[in-house]
């Protein structure tokens, strides 16, 4: 079986690359895919520690699924804006975003 | 066993690699990709772990739902000629169906052994339990799937 350790490692690196993606770019869309960079570096690390318990708790499961359902959302919506930004010719730099008028 | 030690570096590696690909890219698409193949990635480390239900899951739900979903809103929108080659994508599908067909086929699941550790026993184990066959079948219609929708929209783009 592959160490535990490595599958830490794994985790912080994506996680490290995600962090680091959404505090160096500003696209909107690329910031997103940090943000689910993040949302896979956390499942890689629950089923690493699911899979290496003694005792599994099956409420581990559950939180895949919700960590499932909130990465859905979180995609579906800012693709939304994404389309409605394209709509409207509204630039994508979120440094720019606060220049939007009500 | 030293050999899903190896298995599980060369699957690390790719998802390392193509998640620093991501902010590499110049297009949005091949950003959008490169996070499939990430997914894609800690999908096989998932069967690799024994989790195969979890590892059918993140196929389906990540890279069957937002990648394909990703790919499409972002396809609408890109301008330009050849978004990538559809011939690297065609290979991928093969290498992966390929490969993903040879591991089950090389260990036969044993009816009443204990449970399975390592790759290629736990991949047979799950192909005896009918989940493995799923995964290869969602391997090729995805990436199926995303080549259709690039050939798509070259062809549309020509015809306009």
């Amino acid at each position: 079986m592959v160490p535990l350790i490595y599958l830490y490692l794994l985790a912080a690196s994506l996680l490290a690359i995600g962090l680091a993606g959404i505090a160096s770019d500003r696209h909107l869309i690329v910031i997103m895919l940090s943000v689910e960079l993040i949302f896979a570096a956390s499942i890689v690390l629950l089923v690493g520690i699911f899979s290496y318990s003694s005792k599994p708790n099956p409420d581990a499961v559950i939180m895949l699924f919700s960590i499932f359902a909130v990465a859905a959302a979180e995609v579906i919506t800012v693709i939304s804006f994404y389309m409605y930004m394209k709509h409207n010719r509204i630039e994508f730099d979120v440094t720019k975003l606060s220049k939007l008028k009500w | 066993m030293i050999l899903d030690t190896y298995v599980f570096a060369a699957l690390a590696a790719l998802a390392v690699i193509a998640a620093i690909s991501i902010f590499l890219q110049r297009r949005l698409i091949h950003a959008v990709l490169s996070l499939a193949i990430v997914f894609v990635s800690s999908s096989l480390i998932f069967l690799l772990l024994g989790q195969t239900l979890i590892a059918v899951l993140q196929m389906l739900i990540f890279v069957g739902g937002l990648s394909t979903y990703l790919i499409v809103a972002v396809a609408t929108e890109e301008k330009g000629a050849n978004l990538i080659s559809i011939r690297w994508l065609l290979a991928l599908s093969i290498v992966l169906s390929v490969g993903l067909s040879a591991s089950m086929l090389v260990h036969v699941p044993s009816q009443n052994g204990p449970s399975p550790s390592g790759f290629l026993s736990a991949a047979s184990h799950a192909f005896a339990n009918s989940y493995a066959m799923l995964y290869i079948i969602l391997v090729l219609l995805f990436s199926v799937s995303i080549s259709g929708v690039l050939v798509l929209r070259k062809f549309t783009r020509l015809l306009v």
